[in-house]
């Protein structure tokens, strides 16, 4: 009965200490519950760079607007668990999309609204080494930006350092490293993520992290309202 | 002037974004079988909007006026409060008082759903809806629990639809009638208009709408009395129905499914641009759309059932190009010629915006074609504008 209970006690430590990983990650780039952050995203193939104030409360509400180039300015875009919307100026009207859909350059629309993977995706370790460990993540739900990542952390302090995105069947989509880590809001974070296109390899972008701030929003901001 | 003190400054919490423009622009459409160019005006947009949060409560101010001058004809100039609002928001609730333009429906296309505004019917239904969208004067209160919102809308100005002026283009009356056309004038604090939307969004994704709307039957019709043999009068109906909807998205892999359906009760229903009788209205849209890497794929049905009037669309546009969005929409009716094609092209170059549009109009005389009255009015519209 002793041996069941230990057995049952290191499962259970097991399980959390798996769910912890994710969330040490997560905090390099989650400096709270709720907060904001400005986000400049270079790319390859677009000319003027592409700006957003973005609002996370949680890992299921994110509210995006844009502040740059003009010819895109109202084309907000809010995400509600795995459902998004983009505003559409000129036929006034949200319009339904997915996450993984392109939103400037390399960079999806979950690059940004969606900067947490526990709770989002299961994990195991694939290689321990003293400098990194390679962790491979499964999603957990349907319609995420991307069906697998694979993810190198270092083994330290476990800060993201590189993430190849992953197809249902392995495929390498894109490859995305964390650079650039700064003092924000108390430690050390990326601050520019660099994405490339695996098949074109010449196409990349740049997600740049200008201003982060911790803040607390109503929930009824997160409605399609708040995207006119 | 209301709209004025709408936007005393609150000086509550520092503003956490704000964004604020000017466009000036001009706009033409040359119609090929007249060979004339008609519904010439310039226009001016100046923009303001800011949003601040505390800790509980958030604040959020918009301010959006557009004011058109008519060079072609003798109608006033307009000044339309688009968007002249204050709005406070909590965890639960959203309040909202101003200028507004409510959106109901979930579809591309002509809005079924989108029956508490009146919309610009100077050049019939060709403009988008961003363009021919009215505001009108109202509180918009939402409660939000989890995935469930509980809409309350209490317009106190419904304002009016605009209607060709005499004389230009899209107008169908002759010089017996007399008619002036433009904004029909609404009292305000006469004949409210009120209702309610519940919206919930399911776990799989299924975005469910129902809504009652109390509201001017939209668009608004020409009662026709006869004076004497040589003069008609023409005067704008102000007939109140009640409304019941119906709206639903759903994302299904990379497409998205969209659905409206609209009930009237004794609505006043087209027979022709100059008749109309008085019938229960269910009118339904079925939508499916698709965004591609280079383009985005929309198709639609949309019916009639009081009329028996079913048309079919398909739009696409090409979004690979940042300078450039190119697109085509055909809107086709089953059973007849009527048939209204559209040829789009957006250049945008820094603050400077062009808008070249081919609209293409067929159909025949009989009640049930939609387009068939301005299938002479095929025309390019050219639109460009200029932002600061």
């Amino acid at each position: 009965m002793k041996l069941f209970a230990l057995i049952f006690a290191l499962m259970i430590s097991s399980a959390a200490l798996a769910a912890d990983l994710l969330e040490e990650v997560d905090k390099y780039r989650n400096p709270s519950e709720s907060y904001s952050m400005q986000v400049r995203i270079e790319s390859s193939n677009e000319k003027e760079p592409a700006s957003f104030l973005v609002y996370l409360k949680g890992n299921n509400k994110t509210l995006t607007k844009v502040l740059g180039p003009k010819k895109n300015l109202g084309r907000n875009m809010l995400m509600i668990g795995e459902n998004m919307w983009v505003f559409v100026p000129n036929i006034r009207r949200s319009v339904r999309v997915s996450l993984s859909q392109k939103l400037t350059g390399e960079a999806a629309n979950g690059d940004i609204s969606r900067m947490r993977w526990a709770g989002d995706y299961s994990h195991k370790i694939e290689k321990k080494d003293p400098k990194e460990w390679q962790l491979l993540l499964e999603a957990t739900k349907k319609d995420l930006t991307y069906a697998k990542i694979r993810a190198w952390i270092d083994a330290k302090d476990k800060r993201p350092l590189k993430a190849e995105f992953l197809t249902l069947s392995g495929k390498v989509i894109k490859t995305a490293t964390y650079e650039d880590y700064k003092k924000m809001l108390g430690m050390n974070r990326p601050t520019k993520i660099h994405i490339v296109d695996n098949l074109k390899k010449d196409q990349y972008s740049d997600i740049f992290i200008d201003k982060m701030e911790n803040k607390s929003f109503p929930d009824s901001m997160f409605t399609e309202k708040s995207l006119e | 002037m209301i709209f004025l003190l709408l936007f005393i400054p609150l000086l509550t919490f520092a503003q956490d974004f704000s964004q604020k423009s000017f466009t000036v622009g001009a706009r033409s459409s040359y119609f090929t079988n007249l060979e004339e160019w008609d519904n010439t005006f310039l226009y001016y947009i100046p923009e303001y909007a800011d949003e601040s949060f505390g800790e509980k409560i958030g604040q959020r101010r918009k301010f959006k006026l557009r004011v058109l001058d008519y060079t072609n004809s003798d109608e006033k100039v307009i000044v339309d409060p688009l968007d002249v609002s204050l709005e406070f928001f909590s965890d639960r609730n959203s309040f909202q008082v101003g200028f507004l333009r409510y959106r109901f429906s979930e579809t591309f296309g002509l809005q079924l759903l989108d029956v508490a505004n009146p919309r610009d019917y100077s050049e019939f239904v060709f403009n988008d809806l961003s363009w021919s969208k009215r505001s009108v004067f109202g509180v918009n209160d939402t409660f939000k629990w989890d995935n469930l919102q509980i809409q309350l809308i209490l317009t106190l100005w419904p304002n009016g639809d605009r209607l060709p002026y005499q004389g230009t283009a899209f107008d169908t009356t002759t010089n017996v009638v007399e008619y002036e056309g433009g904004v029909v004038e609404r009292p305000w604090l006469k004949d409210l208009e009120y209702g309610t939307r519940i919206k919930y969004l399911f776990e799989n994704g299924l975005d469910l709408s129902f809504l009652y709307f109390h509201h001017f039957s939209r668009p608004t019709f020409q009662d026709v009395q006869v004076i004497s043999l040589s003069k008609v009068l023409a005067r704008p109906t102000d007939h109140m129905v009640d409304s019941f909807g119906s709206s639903a998205s759903f994302v299904w892999n990379e497409w998205v499914l969209r659905a409206d359906a609209l009930f009237t009760i004794n609505d006043l229903v087209m027979e022709n641009l100059l008749s109309y009788e008085k019938d229960d209205h269910f009118q339904t849209l079925l939508g499916i759309d698709r965004n591609f890497d280079t383009f985005v794929l929309g198709l639609q049905s949309q019916s009639d059932f009081t009329i028996e009037r079913h048309f079919f669309g398909i739009r696409a546009e090409y979004s690979d190009i940042s300078w450039w969005k190119p697109s085509a929409m055909v809107f086709q009716n089953y059973e007849s010629s009527d048939q209204w094609f559209q040829l789009k092209s957006l250049f945008e170059l820094d603050d400077w915006k062009l808008s070249v549009i081919y609209d293409g109009i067929q159909g025949g005389k009989g009640d049930k074609d939609l387009f068939g009255v301005y299938r002479r009015n095929d025309r390019y519209l050219v639109d460009l504008s200029y932002t600061y």
